[in-house]
């Protein structure tokens, strides 16, 4: 490794580590059960780890969380990341967001009032805005809050 | 006992209960537990079962 590498790899770990603290100071701040400021620690744990920082200096900094809530955290932050582009629904997203039953969902689907697309080979999903018409076509008078409406919305 | 590569089949009414149960299921997770995680997991195997139902190979 040349001195430039260790140096920018250095750089890399103190960047990481800088913004891991922020994050966990913004999720202590708004207290434990806050989803998002948990969202964002997940996240700076998965880029520290990247920057070469182990589980074990990762749960240091933090106060001594633990190894197991750091792969946790970890493990929390990967899954979330959409196999899905973003626009598309996975078919039990679109399931919720259409507010409509399985079964009539599939009726539908079988029927050919709306169609899947497979952005990666094996993978079905469906267009939010396809989502939405079959919702309204099919429910019309249905009250919003039946339909699960935030995902839905431009990611 | 059948054989180990034997297709095991279900109706399209059972895949649908079946999902529907999984996704509940992954609903009550993510709301009263918390736990994302277990929730993605079991949207994944509802994923799989209504690409069966919709009539994917």
């Amino acid at each position: 490794m040349t001195w430039m590498r260790a140096t920018e790899d250095g750089a890399t770990r103190e960047e990481a580590k800088a913004k891991l603290l922020e994050a966990e100071e913004e999720y202590q701040r708004a207290r434990a059960d806050d989803y998002v400021t948990r969202l964002i620690r997940d996240e700076a744990m998965v880029e520290a780890h990247r920057a070469g920082l182990s589980s074990r200096e990762i749960s240091d900094l933090l106060g001594g969380i633990g190894q197991p809530n750091v792969v946790r955290a970890r493990r929390r932050a990967t899954t979330r990341r959409e196999v899905i582009p973003g626009g598309l629904l996975s078919p039990s997203d679109a399931v919720r967001a259409s507010g409509l039953r399985p079964k009539e969902f599939i009726s539908a689907v079988r029927e050919g009032q709306i169609r899947s697309v497979e952005p990666v080979p094996g993978v079905l999903a469906f267009r939010s805005e396809d989502v939405r018409g079959l919702s309204l076509e099919m429910r019309p008078a249905a009250d919003e809050s039946s339909r699960a409406s935030h995902l839905l919305q431009p990611r | 006992m059948s054989p180990a590569e034997r297709r095991i089949c279900f109706n399209l009414d059972e895949l649908i209960n079946m999902a529907g149960d999984l996704m509940r299921i992954a609903d009550d997770l993510r709301t009263h537990a918390v736990e994302d995680v277990d929730a993605r997991l079991i949207d994944m195997v509802a994923d799989q079962l209504l690409a069966r139902a919709f009539g994917a190979d």
